[in-house]
């Protein structure tokens, strides 16, 4: 009895240790795949978090970047070239970097953040871009958290944050940015300009734009500079606040709508042309200030709408 | 702004295309485009003077329209916005081609400028009916940025201060480009004319 | 019996600018005295008006055919063309093992993903998950009510979605979405209270496509 129990044991040892050199053979054959997957991401990163890259392009690609949290910088410069630093806090996060055509001068470049484990955890994993691209780029920049600023280029410029703030300046072409709930800043913008935003703030600085619209719901609008002559100007928030710093030597016209106030430094002429019927429910105002040269539609459902006169 | 228009069948059938394209219907699309795509191209062609551009520009025009379809509100009329967007469309990419479009500062005396006017001085005949296969391809040959300003005023109607806006300038250069563009079509439609005759004449001889 | 026989003199010169101008519209007493007297100026003037003339009359071009075929394709390829049914096509064709099927849960988890799947084809296409930069609109009661409806389903998928996002992206949606609810309580507030109050329903029907925009925008965006 006690020797065929022994046997039992035995065999039971023995059917274990089988199993488990076929268990061990098994992760093995599992594990190598994923070994290989790290390898693969190990050689996308010319060091752990770090790929660095120079691509030709013609004079004006369409540069790409989709990232999901981190810091994206884009500065135009005189070559036809496309430089990247990619930078990452974490070994599982990787770019993919898609230049069209894979050789020669790139017309299309594409930079797409990728994740070993989809998504990024929540220990503050990012991926940081700075890139160098030629003046006359088109850019199509999406980054949902974390920051976005652009320099100098001369493009089409599309920018989408969910969360990340965007700084754009001295941007040439024709301007689109939406965000969420990131703060929108632009600075010394030449082309059309169209800034959106829920909750966040918007702030136009010294804008040579002569087409220009924001709008924010419950985020404020500053505008401050001067109005080019035949430009439009479209400026429109639900709850906040509408601020312009505009000089005296401006020129323009301004249609305004608001439930809350509107609060205006210049003295301005009446303009019976524009003016809408008056309602109960809101107060509107239209006037000239000197010969009205730019056009200055401002809404607001019930904030206030400042136009300050800069000394 | 509400708009209180009164609408015609016509508009109000494009009203509801238009609100049929922004909740994607294919078809609405494929209307709208029926709709504008003589006057889309025609516009793209006479401004660079070149088919395939102009075929390339047309298409593009289009597919930005169309991605932003669900963002026009109506506060102008849909063949205006539309129109709006293709000559930026157009613009920008002259621009980018590096064409000379109206010059900042506009100088009457500028010797590159002066348009031959003896020519025909003998003719007293006048040029009579504008031969208009001719006149398209004289458009073509305009420099880039008095063909823009000739285009967008003769062709499709718009005002100085709009070309002005448009193009960034003032509309006394929009006015001065505009009639130095006529007087230069005018002299290449008389050589043309001149040349034909010649030829005409020649045949006639032999 | 004109002055120059057609030659063009030091006043045809002087006239030019003044001819630039009249054709624009412009009364110009002087030029017109001119032109009655100089056969240069008048056939100058003649031709300048007859190529303006002929201008505004040119006929339309007719476009190659190739171009509806490239901007549908582009259209579809970004969804901006919504093909009923194809999601359904592309959503079982993931799935080629029916094995599971044998499996009661998940039969049960393909049913709820299909009703929810219903309630993304009734959702009104938007191709840019943003918010767009709205201020006037043109609507009508039923415009209000259709929007609202469209927004609904999608924000039972956001819910659902929302529970997997990052706090601080999830904190950002919901900042702007109880901003948007907010504009809307108040805006249908004043609207059933003051009907003729068209600033309100601009802003109410713009929230509901705001919110529409956002609540997209939040499917786009890869949970944990």
């Amino acid at each position: 009895m006690e020797a065929r129990r022994e046997k039992r044991e035995a065999r039971r040892r023995y059917s274990r240790t089988n199993q488990m050199g076929r268990e061990g053979r098994f992760c093995a054959w599992l594990l190598a795949p994923c070994c290989l997957l790290l390898a693969s991401w190990l050689w996308a990163a010319e060091e752990p978090g770090r790929v660095e890259k120079t691509l030709d392009t013609t004079p004006n690609p369409r540069v790409s970047v989709s990232n999901l949290r981190g810091n994206v910088v884009v500065k135009g410069w005189d070559k036809s070239q496309v430089h990247a630093l990619f930078t990452t806090t974490s070994s599982k996060i990787g770019v993919d970097i898609e230049p069209t055509p894979p050789k020669g001068q790139a017309d299309r470049v594409r930079f797409q953040t990728e994740t070993l484990n989809a998504p990024l955890n929540t220990n503050g994993e990012s991926a940081d871009y700075s890139l160098d691209v030629p003046l006359n780029s088109t850019l199509d920049i999406r980054d949902t958290q974390g920051s976005v600023r652009i320099e100098k280029v001369q493009g089409d410029v599309h920018i989408y944050s969910v969360a990340a703030p965007i700084s754009v300046a001295e941007a040439l072409g024709h301007l689109q940015v939406e965000s969420v709930g990131g703060n929108l800043e632009i600075v010394r913008a030449s082309g059309r300009v169209e800034a959106s935003t829920v909750s966040g703030d918007i702030r136009f600085i010294y804008s040579a734009s002569a087409a220009l619209s924001g709008f924010t719901t419950s985020g404020r609008i500053v505008y401050q500079g001067d109005f080019v002559p035949r430009g439009n100007y479209n400026l429109a928030t639900y709850s906040g606040e509408v601020d312009i710093f505009c000089p005296a030597t401006a020129s323009f016209e301004l249609s305004a709508k608001t439930k809350g106030k509107v609060d205006n430094d210049f003295r301005m002429t009446s303009n019976q042309r524009r003016a809408s019927s008056p309602s109960p429910y809101f107060n509107s105002f239209s006037g000239t200030y000197r010969e009205g040269k730019a056009t200055l539609e401002v809404r607001s459902y019930n904030g206030t709408i400042h136009i300050h006169r800069q000394p | 702004m509400s708009l209180e228009h009164n609408l015609t069948p016509a508009a109000t059938s494009e009203t509801q295309l238009i609100a049929r394209a922004q909740r994607g219907d294919e078809e609405a699309f494929a209307a709208l485009y029926e709709i504008h795509k003589r006057r889309v191209y025609s516009l793209c062609l006479r401004m660079t003077g070149d088919a395939a551009e102009a075929e390339d520009l047309a298409q593009e025009a289009f597919l930005q329209l169309f991605r932003k379809i669900a963002t026009f509100r109506g506060e102008s009329a849909f063949s205006t916005w539309l129109h709006r967007l293709v000559v930026n469309a157009v613009l920008m990419h002259l621009r980018k081609k590096g064409l000379q479009q109206v010059p900042l500062e506009d100088t009457d005396n500028s010797q590159e400028d002066a348009v031959k006017r003896e020519y025909g001085d003998d003719d007293r005949r006048l040029l009579g009916a504008v031969d208009r296969l001719a006149l398209g391809r004289a458009i073509e040959q305009l420099p880039p940025g008095y063909r823009s300003v000739f285009v967008l005023h003769d062709v499709e109607g718009y005002e100085h201060n709009e070309i002005a806006q448009i193009m960034n300038c003032s509309v006394g250069n929009s006015k001065s480009q505009l009639h130095k563009a006529r007087l230069r079509l005018r002299e290449a439609l008389r050589r043309e004319r001149f040349q034909a005759e010649a030829h005409t004449g020649a045949d006639k001889g032999r | 019996m004109f002055e120059g026989e057609g030659k063009e003199t030091a006043a045809c010169r002087l006239l030019d600018r003044e001819l630039a101008a009249y054709l624009e519209g412009e009364e110009r007493p002087e030029l017109v005295a001119h032109i009655g007297e100089c056969s240069f100026c008048y056939s100058m003037l003649a031709e300048l008006e007859a190529i303006r003339s002929a201008s505004s009359q040119l006929g339309l071009e007719e476009p190659p055919p190739g171009i509806w075929t490239s901007i549908r394709a582009s259209l579809i390829a970004e969804g901006i063309i919504r093909q009923p049914g194809v999601s359904w096509r592309r959503w079982f064709e993931r799935w080629p093992n029916w094995a599971w099927f044998h499996n009661p849960i998940a039969v049960a988890a393909l049913g709820c993903l299909m009703i929810l799947g219903i309630g993304l084809l009734r959702v009104p296409s938007a191709r840019v998950s943003a918010p767009s930069t709205a201020s006037r609109v043109d609507l009508s009661d039923v415009d209000v009510a259709s929007a609202a409806a469209a927004v609904g389903p999608m924000e039972t998928i956001y819910h659902v979605r929302a529970a997997s996002f990052e706090p601080s992206v999830k904190e950002a949606y919901q900042k702007s979405l109880d901003s948007l609810d907010g504009e809307i309580r108040e805006c249908l507030h004043s609207v059933q209270q003051e009907p003729d109050n068209s600033l309100a329903r601009e802003y109410l029907l713009a929230a509901y496509q705001q919110k529409a925009y956002v609540l997209q925008s939040a499917l786009n965006v890869e949970g944990r």
